[in-house]
């Protein structure tokens, strides 16, 4: 019998080895090794060795999760190495879902996509949110600009709410923590950020987003708009015991995409050659008796104290004369002689251009980012410890942020059944001058980017602006609008600097082995100090400067208690699930105090305040409880059937609805399992389904009337009726989703496809309707109003090339479309409000169109689309209301990512975008009517004066309005001039042209689409035997690493040229609207990463 | 077993817990910022400020009407001079009326009630007339009888303007009766306006009630004259202002936030200056309050105004008359809502008109009003015997009423919503259209202001037969008491 059986085992031979990983060359322990067509298999131990008997002609194969699995034929070898290569398709085989608990991502009904940590952190943006552009499918983000320290902001499927933000809820680690945020607004203010953006993402582990209403029930309340998950990093899974890790990064900022400018005339009225030739014509002379040189000085630019003292150099705008062509005249910048009487004469200078002054205004911005991890683990403890900073110098001048944070984990576990985790993270995010935005004169954009003299010599501005002019006012290229753009980031500065402490404790116990219950204790806490300077002599400051500071504090508190099951029935079925309950308290303190003018000059202190200072505070309070529970049925590993119930209770409604639940239901079939449909080509296959109900409740004390009341009038507190009328018999918001998708893999998982229908419909919105203000109030708070968000994600992963030790190359396209339709509003309501702009432009909901309609005045055209002209004037005829000129809502938003690897080498780039989504800018409606934007200058157009339909609009043509015998414009009965038959031959000069433009909104319509390369990578890994001579390290790699690198294409309605990512804050009340937005960065630095 | 209902009661207990949690949630969502009433003292004062901070400052006052009526210009940016006007600014106002009327409807109701102070019912009925009589002047037809009433009317319908004049009378004459001198409804230094001098604001109400009948009289001379001859028939009963220390100025605190708009305006811009057409006038007549209402011009010390809706560019600033320091470069300025010089032109007219002013003549009430005007700035009377001595000054009361309505013009400066409803009412002085207006083919200034946005797009059907026959946003449509003919 021995023998008998040493000759049947004796045909096998002992196999053993290692298996690593093929990028950082650690070993894998638990790594599966079967004999392929056998039971029979073992697998790698703590050092990732096996040893494994096996017949000399057989094959093994080596699986792992994340890892792709390796068949290698044994050949008769008896030692075999081998490295396993991350499988992109299933390296997301887990994932985080609600409450932290990881699922495999087959048993899901609902679509949730995964961000690994090192695709956030390898390029790390200054904003965590910036960093998920182009990555995940169904996500929109938009920077808000390039300044240091501005929002982004975050929409999942959709906008699907009238008056909340739209954003999703953030947890991390477990624990939901604010994205408070205060972007700037269209008419001023400071961007002071989104609060998500004080996580650093060198802690990040993974982040999950929760995409549908499936996916986000069990959140409640706040996760309507879906939910950001962020794990960080917990080094317990690693078997070291212990580590330290250092990554640095330098990364140089310098501007890009700045608006398209005319180089050809200067500051000033009247100076075209056109006009100049009408007035020879006009007063009888020839150009030898009246030069275009003395034109040019009398009516067109002329310097004396930039406030109308001169010719025309009070104005902020570039109609004056010809640049370049040898004229001399009187300029701010121009040596000047005394008078008699102290006061200055200026010498003509050449005229010339300047034509990159508004990009000479900003400087080389740089951040230096530094982050030091230890970790280490026992058998019973883990622990973590990390600290980094980062700085970062603003491409405006004078402009700062530095983020210094300290995240903390550690957890112990005594005994098997009693495990302990506490996370910790502390923040400190400052910033002694933050750029101002929206239309205001801290905006330095407003001038040097709209309203200016294209002439100017920023140099000039720079070497002199803490300098005084012969008048003894600081030095400036115009002394009627604007302050010196120095002055502004030098003296008129805005601050803020927020502490932030938060985290967790969370204590789980074993009560059997298919029972825990788990018990969470969780805050953020932060508290926010801002304060706004005017300078004393600035443009707008009274006496002595202004000033204005705030103290915000905010705190939310959460705590949970949830029991987790999870029980096998037969091998069949398992299920498991939870039930529990949360607690939510949110508070938050605010208070303010203001100085419009000051007694001593630039002393900015509230007791040295002129007249009264203006105070301000604002504290609210609000509660939830709930209690939950979640249910998976998995039948074979292959049908599962997931549910979930939640009620809220939420303070902020009345008594009769404080109480709402909602659900949701979701099922997945991976059918390649259940029919054996595995073979090489088809390696996975799935289908999936899910329907829930989420609610939303509303912010606090919007159910009772109250007063308002302004800062007192002499003494006397004013007080008026609050302007929204509430309603008693508020309910909550509900949210209906329908979801499906499938999920297929080929050729050994080298091509993934998932896909995704969503279908979301969001009812009973809180909204405060505009209602006419005839009825004294001029919104009403109801429930009301459908939105229906529909659409499609795709997600496609390929290995391209696949060749252990050659060339790698991946691919991950995400796409996605979403259509926002508005079906209904209230009653016979016919459109909502969502923002607006300038003159009649509105950005509205309109029932039976997608979200976001803008509207404006129009032009008014005849059945070919020609422009119908005015023969009295040679001007546009206007709509006489405000008609659909654009809508907000893109296309689509996709990005791609490619990976390539060699050996040590790896590089990566993703380039993302959108496609439609328009945009009312106000860069490009006033750079006409102030004649510094390009298309004011195009052709000939200032020497010959125009023809509507011929010089500019020629794409359209030009007819004139219909006129009765006498002359007099027909209208039709709705007041629309009627189009006549004869073209427009009518010509006027541009600047008449130009100034016209402000008032038909439609002009100023952008098509928002762009492709932009968004992020290249270039890693270099050093070669163990080099680390190993360096001693010190375990490994060192170092990367060149770039973010928004190239605007690769706008479409041609954007001729301004301005980059259409635009927003303000994170709020709704920008959407589709720009208005001298801060100019973005491209990023190009260095990081290195050392691990001892 | 055991274990599960162990389990189960946990879960229960913990639902319970939750439940029992929601106890406090009444005191939670109670706004700790802000009141459920407030003290109708100080409502009314918000709206007196309100509404006076929104219809005088230059977006309500200098860039539109005091530009409509040639007072005043704008010098850069000349957009809304020549009715490039923009769409928030009437929206801004069109809510400042109705808003703030809604406030006084609420004082109204709750002062009226047992308990409550007729003074403060009688302040807010006399401040919701003038702001309804502001805001139909602008728009003409408005919503009146079904505004002001939400949540019962959401979409309030459009009254006549005639019918609103018509109520705006009889409100005037019941409000008249609220006054009480009894020291327990004293308002005190919480109004505004008078600093609880009742009396004043009973003369305000009476000849708030003048300027109404006056404006009224070409369209309907019945209704003017009942009302006029009731309240000079008895002084005593109808008591109206009767010295320039009783104008109805809103005095600023000249502190920030609270400065006199104009004044405000020029801290951080030069767009306005003085219009050629009452400069021109004030020249011919050798004025003694020129220099008061204009400064001379920078480049030469001439005074000069500026043609209305000038041309961009067409002129040198340097060369245009700024407007004069009492208007534009006081903090703790005024903003003038009635003037005792107004009541005596009315009274005037009315002579002439041939109702029963008490014994009063034309001629002696329109010297008064010249003199009530002169003195208000201080001119000597050596100076305006003189200035009214001049045979273009000098009146007998009757004929042709064109020395009184230039009188009367001259008179209102800086109070553009009556000086532009002058305008139109009596064609003088007679005003072509802007010189660079966007729209072309009128003989008139505007004759109406535009209908905000927000009133077309969400209550279009009421507004909609209001709209009929409006041309160019600001003409089409006359007053109802603009009975001018062959203007356009």
């Amino acid at each position: 019998m021995l023998l008998i059986g040493s000759t049947l085992w004796g045909q096998e031979i002992r196999v053993t080895g290692k298996v690593t990983d093929f990028n950082d060359g650690s070993t894998l322990p638990g790594v599966t090794i079967l004999v392929k067509g056998t039971t029979q298999g073992t697998i790698t131990d703590a050092n990732g060795n096996y040893s494994i008997s096996v017949n000399p002609n057989g094959t093994l194969v080596y699986s792992f999760l994340g890892m792709t699995t390796e068949e290698v034929p044994v050949q008769g070898r008896t030692t075999i190495n081998i490295e396993l290569m991350p499988d992109i398709a299933t390296l997301q085989e887990l994932v985080v879902t609600a409450y932290g608990i990881s699922r495999e991502k087959k048993s899901l009904g609902y679509s949730a996509q995964d961000v690994l940590g090192e695709s956030i952190s390898e390029i790390k943006s200054q904003n965590l949110i910036s960093s998920l552009s182009g990555k995940v499918a169904g996500v929109q983000i938009t920077t808000a600009s390039g300044a240091v320290g501005s929002s982004a902001r975050i929409t999942i499927r959709g906008n699907s709410s009238f008056t909340n933000n739209n954003q999703p809820l953030f947890v991390v680690d477990g624990t939901p923590i604010s994205n408070f945020s205060t972007g700037a607004s269209q008419w001023g203010g400071a961007d002071f950020g989104n609060a998500a953006m004080d996580i650093d993402p060198a802690n990040i582990e993974s982040i999950t987003v929760l995409k549908g209403g499936a996916a986000s029930a069990l959140y409640g309340q706040y996760a309507a708009n879906g939910v950001i998950l962020i794990t960080t990093k917990d080094r317990s899974k690693k078997s070291e015991p212990m580590g330290v890790n250092i990554s640095s990064s330098v990364t140089f900022d310098e501007v890009y995409i700045l608006a398209n400018m005319q180089n050809k005339y200067g500051q000033g009225y009247n100076g075209g050659e056109y006009e100049y030739r009408l007035y020879l014509q006009n007063n009888g002379l020839t150009e030898a008796e009246y030069s275009y040189q003395q034109y040019a000085l009398d009516r067109g630019f002329r310097y004396y104290n930039g406030l109308g003292g001169g010719k025309n150099d009070g104005t902020d705008e570039s109609w004056g004369p010809r640049l370049d062509i040898g004229l001399n005249l009187p300029q701010f910048n121009s040596p000047y002689t005394l008078d008699a009487s102290g006061l200055p004469i200026y010498e003509a200078t050449p005229w010339v251009s300047n034509p990159s002054n508004t990009k000479d205004f900003f400087q080389t911005g740089i951040t230096y980012d530094n982050t030091i991890e230890i970790y280490g683990s026992t058998d019973i403890s883990t622990t973590r410890l990390s600290v980094s900073n980062m700085n970062v110098k603003g491409t405006i001048p004078n402009t700062d942020l530095t983020r210094n944070s300290v995240n903390f984990s550690g957890s112990i576990s005594p005994s098997k059944k009693f495990n302990t985790r506490v996370v910790m993270n502390y923040v400190n995010n400052n910033s002694d001058n933050l750029p101002g935005g929206g239309y205001d004169e801290n905006n330095v954009m407003q001038s040097i980017g709209g309203w200016f003299g294209r002439q100017v010599d920023m140099n000039a501005l720079k070497e002199n602006w803490d300098k005084d002019d012969p008048f003894g006012r600081p030095y400036n290229w115009n002394q009627s609008y604007f302050n010196n753009p120095y002055w502004v980031v030098n003296k008129n500065t805005i601050s803020r600097n927020r502490d932030r402490v938060f985290g967790n404790i969370t204590m789980t116990y074993n009560l059997t082995k298919w029972l825990s219950v788990m018990g969470r204790v969780g805050n953020d806490y932060f508290t926010e100090f801002r304060k706004g300077v005017i300078a004393n002599r600035s443009i707008a400051s009274t006496y002595g400067g202004s000033f204005w500071q705030s103290n915000r504090e905010m705190n939310e508190f959460n705590a949970d208690l949830i029991f987790n099951f999870d029980y096998k029935f037969t091998d069949d079925i398992r299920v498991d699930g939870l039930v529990g309950g949360n607690y939510m308290d949110r508070s938050f303190k605010s208070s303010s105090l203001e100085a419009q003018e000051l007694t001593v000059p630039d002393l900015y202190t509230i007791g040295n305040v002129r007249g009264n200072p203006l105070t301000g505070m604002y504290n609210y309070n609000m509660v939830s409880n709930s209690v939950f529970g979640a249910i998976n049925t998995s039948f074979r590993n292959y049908v599962f059937l997931n549910g979930t119930y939640r009620v809220d209770w939420s303070s902020t409604l009345p008594q009769e609805s404080w109480a709402y639940p909602y659900y949701s239901i979701g099922a997945s079939f991976v059918f390649s399992e259940a029919f054996k449909l595995e073979s090489n080509s088809f390696s996975f296959g799935r289908i999936r389904a899910s329907y829930a109900k989420t609610g939303m409740a509303t912010s606090p004390y919007r159910i009772h009337p109250t007063y308002r009341n302004r800062d007192p009038y002499a003494g006397n507190t004013l007080f008026f009726i609050s302007r929204e009328y509430p309603v008693s018999n508020l309910v909550n918001e509900d949210m209906y989703t329908y979801e499906g998708g499938f999920e297929l893999s080929f050729f050994n998982n080298r091509l993934g496809i998932d896909a995704t229908y969503f279908d979301n419909t969001t009812v009973n919105q809180l909204i405060g309707v505009n209602v006419p203000s005839s009825t004294g109030f001029n919104s009403m708070l109801i429930n009301a109003g459908e939105i229906q968000n529909t659409g499609y994600e795709l997600l496609l992963r390929l290995g391209i090339l696949r060749k252990s030790g050659g060339l790698n190359w991946d691919m991950v396209v995400n796409w996605s479309k979403s259509k926002d339709m508005v079906n209904e509003l209230y009653g016979d309501l016919e459109r909502y409000q969502i923002s607006r702009s300038w003159g009649a432009v509105t950005i509205d909901a309109i029932p039976g169109e997608a979200y976001g309609v803008i509207r404006g005045i129009g032009y008014i055209r005849d059945d070919q689309g020609r422009v119908v002209i005015n023969p009295n004037t040679g001007l546009p005829m206007r709509t006489p209301i405000p008609v659909e000129i654009g809508n907000i809502t893109p296309d689509w938003v996709g990005g791609v990512t490619n990976t390539f690897s060699y050996k040590n080498v790896n590089f990566s780039f993703l380039i993302d975008g959108r496609k439609g989504g328009d945009i009312f800018s106000v860069t490009k409606m006033f750079g006409a009517y102030a004649g510094v934007s390009a298309e004011t200058a195009e052709g000939d157009i200032r020497e010959n004066g125009l023809i509507i339909g011929q010089d500019v609009l020629s794409e359209w043509g030009a007819v004139f309005a219909a006129t009765n015998e006498s002359g007099v414009i027909l209208y039709d009965e709705d007041g629309f001039a009627i189009a006549g038959t004869e073209e427009n031959d009518y010509r006027i000069s541009a600047q008449k042209y130009f100034a016209d433009y402000y008032g038909i909104h439609e002009a100023s319509i952008i098509d928002g689409s762009f492709i932009k390369l968004r992020e290249v990578a270039l890693g270099y890994t050093l070669p163990k035997s080099l680390v190993n001579r360096v001693g010190f390290a375990k490994s060192i790699s170092i990367s060149l690493i770039g973010r928004n690198l190239a605007l690769l294409y706008t479409d041609k309605s954007n001729n301004i040229g301005i980059d259409t990512e635009t927003a303000f804050g994170i709020g709704n009340d920008g959407l589709g609207l720009e208005q001298y937005q801060l100019p973005p960065a491209r990023s190009i630095g260095f990081r290195i990463n050392i691990s001892l | 077993m055991k274990k599960k209902i162990i389990i189960l009661s946990i879960i229960a207990g913990f639902a319970l817990v939750f439940y029992s949690c929601t106890k406090n949630f009444e005191e939670i969502n109670t706004d700790p910022n802000n009141p459920l009433d407030a003290p109708s003292a100080n409502v009314m004062a918000h709206a007196i400020f309100n509404f006076t901070w929104n219809y005088f400052d230059p977006w309500g006052d200098m860039n539109e009407p005091s530009s409509y009526s040639g007072q005043i210009t704008k010098i850069q940016y000349i957009d809304e001079a020549r009715y490039q006007y923009r769409e928030s600014v009437v929206n801004m106002l069109w809510r400042a009326s109705y808003n703030n009327i809604n406030d006084m409807e609420k004082v109204i109701v709750k002062e009226s009630l047992e308990g409550g102070n007729p003074n403060l019912v009688g302040m807010a009925m006399v401040w919701r007339a003038y702001m309804y009589l502001v805001t139909t002047d602008r728009w003409k037809d408005i919503p009146y009888s079904e505004a002001c009433r939400l949540p019962e009317i959401t979409l309030p319908k459009y009254d006549s303007q005639e019918s609103i004049y018509n109520d705006l009378l009889l409100q005037l004459k019941d409000a008249n009766e609220f006054f009480t001198t009894a020291a327990a409804y004293n308002v005190g230094s919480t109004d505004i306006l008078f600093a609880g001098n009742v009396t004043k604001w009973k003369k305000f109400c009476n000849s708030l009630r003048l300027r109404i009948a006056i404006r009224a009289s070409s369209a309907d001379s019945n209704l003017a004259k009942q009302h006029i001859e009731e309240i000079l028939g008895d002084s005593s009963k109808y008591p109206i202002l009767s010295s320039n220390a009783e104008n109805v100025f809103l005095w600023w605190p000249g502190t920030q936030p609270y400065v006199e708009p104009w004044q405000q305006d020029r801290n951080t811009r030069d767009d306005h200056a003085m219009c050629e057409t009452l400069i021109d006038m004030l020249l011919d007549l050798n004025d003694p309050r020129l220099p008061i209402y204009a400064k001379p011009a920078q480049s030469d010390g001439q005074y000069r105004g500026l043609v209305h809706g000038a041309t961009p560019g067409s002129f040198d600033r340097k060369d245009i008359s700024r407007i004069g320091s009492i208007f534009r470069d006081n903090p703790a300025g005024f903003s003038p809502i009635m003037r005792y010089s107004e009541v005596l032109f009315i009274i005037a007219e009315a002579a002439h008109k041939g109702y029963n002013t008490g014994g009063v003549t034309a001629a002696q009430a329109y010297e008064a009003g010249v003199i009530a005007s002169m003195t208000e700035y201080a001119v000597v009377a050596a100076d305006y015997d003189a200035y009214l001595a001049q045979a273009d000054v000098n009146w007998d009361g009757t004929g042709s009423l064109v020395k009184l309505y230039q009188q009367k013009y001259i008179s209102l400066v800086k109070n553009g919503q009556e000086a532009w409803a002058e305008t139109r009412r009596t064609d003088f002085p007679l005003m072509g259209p802007a010189q660079a207006s966007v729209y072309q083919g009128h003989n008139r200034q505007p004759f109406r202001y535009p209908y905000p946005t927000d009133e077309i797009n969400l209550n279009f059907d009421n507004i909609e037969p209001a709209m009929s026959g409006i041309v160019d946003q600001f003409w089409g449509q006359q007053m109802w008491w603009d009975k001018r003919t062959g203007v356009n």
